[in-house]
């Protein structure tokens, strides 16, 4: 009875001490909110963003901390392959790394060349790593990227985030991307992905890398969304400016809210917010190739505007109306000749032609990449402007009236 | 050996077969000789100072030998009455025929074996019953039914050469007043309580229930205490099965002392072993009365306002009379309300160690970062910290308890500053804890039943280390044989986790919502046999549509 | 021994917690990719009938449970050689569902404990509810259904608002027909976990009305295909059908996808325990079926039987030396050569000596 009682004491200890290996304590735990990946295969440098808590928080009482301290910590380790960069990490870094909030993910210039799929693969089979990171990818390298701060926010890789979630809100030019959306695109018949890029504008941007950053009311050099990656297969095959990403946005529906500028008829400019858009996009096969027939459909309201035409009137707004569809058009074709140029389907017209007649697919699929390159568009916009705001006439109009100006 | 020992206690007790636990009794007969008598009572108590005697002699001989004596406990028994009994034994004694007797060696005389009655005519004792102006008057024929009487606040009368005793039960002596209960008190509802005195108690609920199928059956428990203890039920309502279990359990009980009802409510519950309390006790009659109508059985027990309830299920203990005295809506979310905050107390604080030391990746970014910067501070793990404080929680609470009430408010704000505000500030804690460790002790005490809030108490315990060692992984292999064993749980035959599993849907209505009055028309199945309908269906209150719309009739009919 | 009686609804409510347990685990009918819901709705028409075929044996013999079936009508050896079979059949299911609940909760939960101890604790429980008699297990699942059913109706709330859904993942709808490929899927699909539900034959005595008992087992268990089906689908109508197909725990992926800012996020973790709570009610009820079986066999008590029983799963469960191994044994070898025999085969067999030898022997 004894022996029995000492055996189960001794198992209940061993049970109850062995979940110890999983155990971690708050105060050991490396939050990172932004990573990111410079290198090529078989040779990659990971850098990481932490944030120190105590920076942002005192332990008691709750105030932010003040400015001496930046609010994260970044470097960067390197191995042979993605894993390993990281796990290396541990002989700089006090504190184990923990992805679990890791929202930002950059991809250096180097390593988008070069080919992600294995990026890929890490994130999938990994159980911290969360699919939902929204990738970017950086025009230098991802270590200038992340080693930069956002003022007046104290942690650059949430701002990072807000700036993405705001964007595609706001101005929905660059459509941000998951991981998990790299990965099904990647592996539809589409083969293709875009990915918004990222840079720094302005000059001395060390001093964005210290707390100097807060204490200029204007920072010499921020970081800023500039373009769009295009990636075929695992390969970035080339950019977009934010003209064109503005076309591929509209040709993906991602259009929730833009503001657009346009001319009038005699070059005045104006300013139309959309606040509703809905395109669809289907390739329909015609006699000679395919065709891509978009119909566009777009409500929203004037803001601003220089405009000599009647607006009150109905006509007046018509013609408006025809002038912005005449600019969306542009834009869509703009971005449309991009997408050409580089045979990248990001549009995932391959898969919508399998999913419609898997056949038809079946017999295009060698040829497709000549088919994409020489297809048309047929274009169809139809804008309405739905309110005009509080003004009537356009002040200039008013003065015109009023004073003769021009 | 522990094997052995352990075989011996956790064996079920049957019927106590002749041996009773306390001295062994011997049953003297009432001696005929009444000086006898007398001697050996008083030397039976000890001469105990507050036991009074006397002897009343007969003013027709002249012997100077009582021929009637009174005996009494001082302080047992209600004086008013006692006088009247008293002047009525004084002028007995003094008409009596009978002459009083010296006191011989303790066997009768052969010649006086006729009870001493005088040439025909009544003895003494005959004379006595006659007019003593009592209705409960009981013959005692032993010694130690006679002290049993006495002891119980019964004035007992001897009278020569009699063999028997007559005693009259006049209970008094200064007793606690009927009063709010001090544990179970409500806002709107009655304001009585049990008290002490198993009389008023048995009365309360009599005046709840004036009908003839209330019984009750009173038994005396305790070799040393005997303890009254009354069994009540409802006659056509309780199940005859239970309530042969009831008593068949208080029957067997042997034991030389019953204080409180806690004391038979351990001896007769199922499930001894386990935390979960299989028997409800209670306070206030109207809950007594309500759960009689339901088909459960009462127990009461002299000497504790604590009256006790089975068979019941998980349920009702978060269920308070006031659910029943307020509007049904409100009932219904505080019913609710009560459960949701059972859990938080169960597991509150073992889920805040278990996210916060394995599963981060539940809590939002912000929330990660306040917590992480409050715990880059204190010293020590996240388990042993909620130890701690739960600990000293529960040390407060005891202290609380003790104090006098004088000091009682100076302390509790000590021990809220102590340990809240100083130990957050000196580094020791983090804010969080206390806060957690705080709402879940203040959760604890909505639960209307203190057995229940024990019972959290101590697996709260058990649930920390299991999610401190292994997550929430360990919560639940922690909480699954916890419901298991509930389920498994049966209170006097009733299955404990009634009326989920097995699931009864006509009970449903009253178990964690409130239906309204009118629409409770059965009794809950398993607890009430047979009888099951409370009230006639379609009980919607009768709103008459006329009175609304008596504005075209009201101008003839002018009131004078 | 218990003679508890258990009621219809009770076995109802288990059958469809034993059903749902582990299924919503894996992928099923990934091999089709996206008509995954054709595969299980298919697979679930031909469950429908080894369904029928075992309630057939139940009515026939009603008071007899699984064993004294065989005991009766194939007579006493052959009948407990089959019995041992059923025996080890169950026992094996219960190690392997043993060995995949330590490996999501090491996938999971607890990463850094080693595999033996969370199996052990498993077991533990699981051996704690089974010591109780079997009317508690019933009343368990009864306890914990709302729990499950909140969980998940939750879950498919969460996915649908989160926009995660794309509908295009449906298409191209049989895109080769109905080939060899979609018919082993259906196969697969009959044994797991369709045909599990033999296990039920040594349950069906203790149910206490008799009347509409097999009209409700068969809704419940049409209802359970639909959701089943659905919540298959929903896997693939998030991740994509490719990427489905290829992830190992595919619904945990999805849950981990959904992201309510600053609310919700990582619901992963719960949701392993709504899983954890389905493989414990699969592992509870085998584990019952095994050792009333060995009751029956040699009339030493079933309790007795727990503690051997269980060391011996417990070997079992970690006779795969890795996860790999492990799923192939599972999905393609037993699932193929031993579960029809113990699903299908027997019991046909068994039901056709029943009737054959309705005259000589007259229901119990």
């Amino acid at each position: 009875m004894k022996r029995i009682t000492l055996l189960l004491l001794v198992m209940a200890v061993m049970v109850l001490s062995a979940g110890c290996g999983s155990r971690r304590e708050l105060n050991e735990l490396g939050l990172v909110i932004a990573t990111g990946v410079d290198g090529s295969k078989g040779n990659y440098r990971i850098t990481s963003q932490m944030i120190i808590p105590s920076a942002l928080y005192s332990g008691s009482g709750g105030a932010s901390g003040t400015g001496s301290q930046t609010g994260v910590f970044v470097f960067t380790s390197e191995g042979h392959t993605v894993k390993e960069a990281l796990d290396r990490s541990v002989l700089k870094n006090s504190r184990r790394l923990y992805f679990s909030h890791n929202n930002i993910f950059v991809i250096g210039k180097e390593t988008a060349d070069d080919g992600i799929y294995e990026l890929i693969d890490s994130f999938l089979r990994n159980l911290e790593a969360r699919e939902t990171v929204k990738v970017l990818v950086a025009e230098s390298s991802a270590k200038e990227i992340l080693e930069m701060l956002m003022p007046p926010e104290k942690l650059p890789g949430k701002a990072l985030d807000d700036l993405l979630n705001k964007e595609e809100k706001v101005e929905s030019v660059y459509k941000a991307v998951t991981v998990h959306e790299i990965a099904y695109m990647l592996s539809s018949e589409a083969n293709a992905v875009s990915i918004p890029e990222i840079r720094m504008e302005g000059s001395e941007e060390e001093d964005l890398k210290t707390s100097e950053a807060f204490k200029r009311t204007a920072p010499r050099a921020n970081l800023i969304l500039s373009g769009l990656s295009l990636f075929r297969g695992e390969k970035r095959v080339g950019s977009l400016n934010e003209q064109q990403s503005l076309g591929v946005s509209w040709l993906m529906n991602q259009v929730k809210h833009q503001t657009l500028s346009f001319d009038g008829s005699r070059e005045e400019m104006s300013s139309f917010v959309i606040d509703s858009a809905k395109v669809k996009v289907t390739p329909v096969k015609g006699e000679e190739g395919y065709i891509l027939k978009v119909r566009a459909k777009a409500n929203g309201g004037l803001r601003e505007s220089n405009s000599m035409d009647d607006i009150t009137d109905p006509k007046g707004i018509k013609l408006m109306e025809t002038e912005i569809e005449r600019e969306i058009t542009q834009i869509i074709q703009e971005g449309w000749a991009g997408l050409q140029q580089q045979k990248v389907d990001v549009l995932g017209l391959a898969d919508k032609i399998y999913r419609r007649n898997p056949k038809e697919w079946r017999s295009i699929q060698p040829q497709w990449n000549e088919q994409f390159a020489k297809m048309k568009l047929d274009i169809q916009v139809k804008v309405s402007i739905k309110r005009t705001g509080l003004f009537g006439e356009s002040f200039r109009k008013l003065q015109n009236k009023l004073h003769g100006e021009e | 050996m522990l094997n052995k020992w352990l075989k011996q206690v956790l064996t079920p007790r049957t019927q106590a077969a002749g041996q009773k636990a306390g001295t062994p009794s011997q049953s003297l007969p009432v001696n005929k000789n009444l000086l006898v008598s007398m001697e050996l009572l008083r030397s039976k108590l000890g001469r105990s100072p507050d036991f009074v005697m006397r002897g009343f002699t007969s003013s027709k001989g002249d012997s100077p030998y009582p021929v009637l004596a009174v005996c009494y406990v001082d302080g047992l028994v209600d004086h008013m009455q006692l006088t009247e009994l008293i002047e009525a034994a004084a002028r007995t004694a003094e008409n009596s025929l009978q002459n009083g007797r010296e006191p011989s060696g303790g066997e009768p005389d052969e010649g006086e074996l006729d009870e001493g009655k005088p040439d025909g005519g009544e003895s003494v004792a005959e004379q006595l019953a006659r007019s003593l102006p009592s209705a409960d008057l009981q013959k005692k024929a032993t010694l130690d039914d006679v002290i049993a009487s006495v002891l119980s606040g019964s004035v007992v009368f001897l009278a020569d050469n009699t063999s028997y005793a007559l005693s009259v039960s006049i209970p008094g002596g200064l007793r606690r007043s009927v009063e709010e209960p001090t544990s179970q008190s409500v806002i709107r509802g009655p304001k009585e309580g049990f008290t002490e005195e198993l009389s008023t108690n048995m009365a309360l609920i009599r005046r709840k229930l004036k009908t003839p199928d209330l019984r009750m059956e009173v038994r005396q428990i305790g070799t040393y205490t005997q303890t009254r203890v009354a069994v009540a039920y409802i006659q056509g309502i309780a199940q005859d099965s239970v309530v042969e279990e009831v008593r068949r359990r208080i029957d067997s009980i042997n034991t030389d002392s019953i204080l409180e009802s806690n004391y038979i409510e351990e001896m007769i519950q199922d499930a001894p072993l386990s935390p979960f309390p299989t028997i409800m006790n209670t306070e206030r009659p109207d809950a007594v009365a309500a759960s009689l109508l339901d088909g459960q059985v009462a127990v009461l027990i002299d000497g504790t306002p604590f009256a006790l309830l089975m068979p019941v299920t998980f349920f009702k203990f978060f269920q308070s009379s006031e659910d029943y005295y307020q509007r049904y809506d409100l009932a219904t979310f505080l019913r609710v309300l009560r459960i949701m905050t059972f859990l938080v107390a169960l597991l509150l604080p073992s889920l805040y160690i278990a996210i916060t030391t394995f599963q981060q990746e539940i809590l939002p970014m912000t929330m990660l970062i306040t917590l992480a910067a409050q715990r880059e501070g204190t010293p020590l793990p996240a388990l042993l910290e909620a130890f701690i404080m739960e600990l000293t929680f529960e040390v407060i609470r005891e202290a609380g308890v003790r104090m006098p009430r004088i000091i009682g408010p100076a302390i509790s704000i000590v021990g809220a500053l102590v340990i809240g505000q100083a130990a957050v500030q000196a580094g020791l804690v983090s804010g969080t804890m206390v806060i957690v460790v705080s709402f879940t002790a203040i959760a604890n005490f909505v639960i209307p039943s203190i057995d229940m809030a024990a019972a959290v108490r101590l697996m709260r315990f058990t649930l920390m280390i299991l999610a401190g060692t292994l997550g929430l992984f360990g919560i639940l292999a922690g909480m699954i044989p916890i419901i298991v064993h509930l389920v498994s749980l049966r209170s006097f035959g009733v299955d404990y986790y009634a009326p989920y599993a097995p699931f009864h849907k006509s009970n449903m209505k009253d178990m964690m919502i409130r239906v309204p009055i009118w629409a409770m028309k059965t009794r809950p199945d398993q607890i009430a046999g047979k009888n099951r309908t409370r009230q006639a269906p379609y009980q919607y209150p009768p709103v008459e549509e006329t009175l609304l719309g008596s504005s075209s009739q009201g101008g003839q009919e002018e009131p004078s | 021994m218990s003679q508890q009686k258990i009621r219809a609804s009770e076995l109802v409510v288990s059958l469809i917690l034993f059903e749902v347990g582990s299924t919503t685990l894996f992928l099923q009918g990934g091999g089709v990719k996206q008509n995954a819901w054709i595969a299980v709705l298919g697979a679930g028409a031909a469950g429908a009938l080894v369904l029928l075929l075992h309630l057939a044996i139940h009515r026939r013999d009603p008071r007899l449970d699984l064993f004294l079936l065989f005991h009766r009508y194939m007579g006493p050896w052959v009948g407990t050689v089959f019995n041992l079979g059923f025996i080890a059949y169950f026992a094996y299911e219960m190690s392997r569902n043993l060995r995949d609940m330590g490996e999501l909760t090491m996938l999971t939960l607890l990463p850094g404990t080693r595999i033996w101890i969370t199996a052990l604790i498993t077991l533990l429980v699981v051996a704690n509810t089974v010591r109780h008699d079997w009317r508690v297990s019933f009343l368990t699942g009864m306890a914990l259904f709302p729990i499950m059913v909140a969980s998940y109706l939750i879950l498919i709330l969460i996915i649908f608002l989160s926009g995660l859904i794309h509908y295009e993942f449906l298409l191209p709808v049989l895109e080769n027909g109905v080939n060899m490929d979609m018919a082993k899927e259906v196969m697969k699909l009959v044994s797991f976990p369709f045909g599990e539900t033999v296990v039920f034959l040594v349950f069906y005595p203790l149910i206490q009305q008799r009347r509409s008992v097999v009209r409700n087992i068969m809704i419940s268990y049409f209802g359970i295909v639909l959701f089943l089906a659905f919540i298959n689908q929903l896997s693939v109508m998030v991740l994509g059908p490719v990427l489905a197909a290829n992830t190992t725990l595919p619904l945990l992926e999805t849950v981990q996808l959904v992201q309510f800012p600053g609310v919700f996020e990582r619901m992963d973790a719960l949701f392993t325990l709504i899983l954890f709570m389905g493989l414990g009610f699969k592992m509870v009820y085998f584990y019952s079926g095994a050792v009333i079986g060995l009751e029956r066999v040699t009339g030493i008590g079933y309790r007795k039987w727990i503690i051997p029983l269980g060391a011996l799963i417990f070997w079992a469960a970690f006779w795969s030396p890795n996860y790999t191994h492990h799923i192939w044994l599972g999905r393609e070898i037993v699932l193929f050569t031993i579960w029809p025999v113990f699903q299908i085969v027997l019991p046909a067999l068994l039901f056709t000596v029943m009737l054959l030898r309705r005259n000589k022997i007259k229901p119990h």
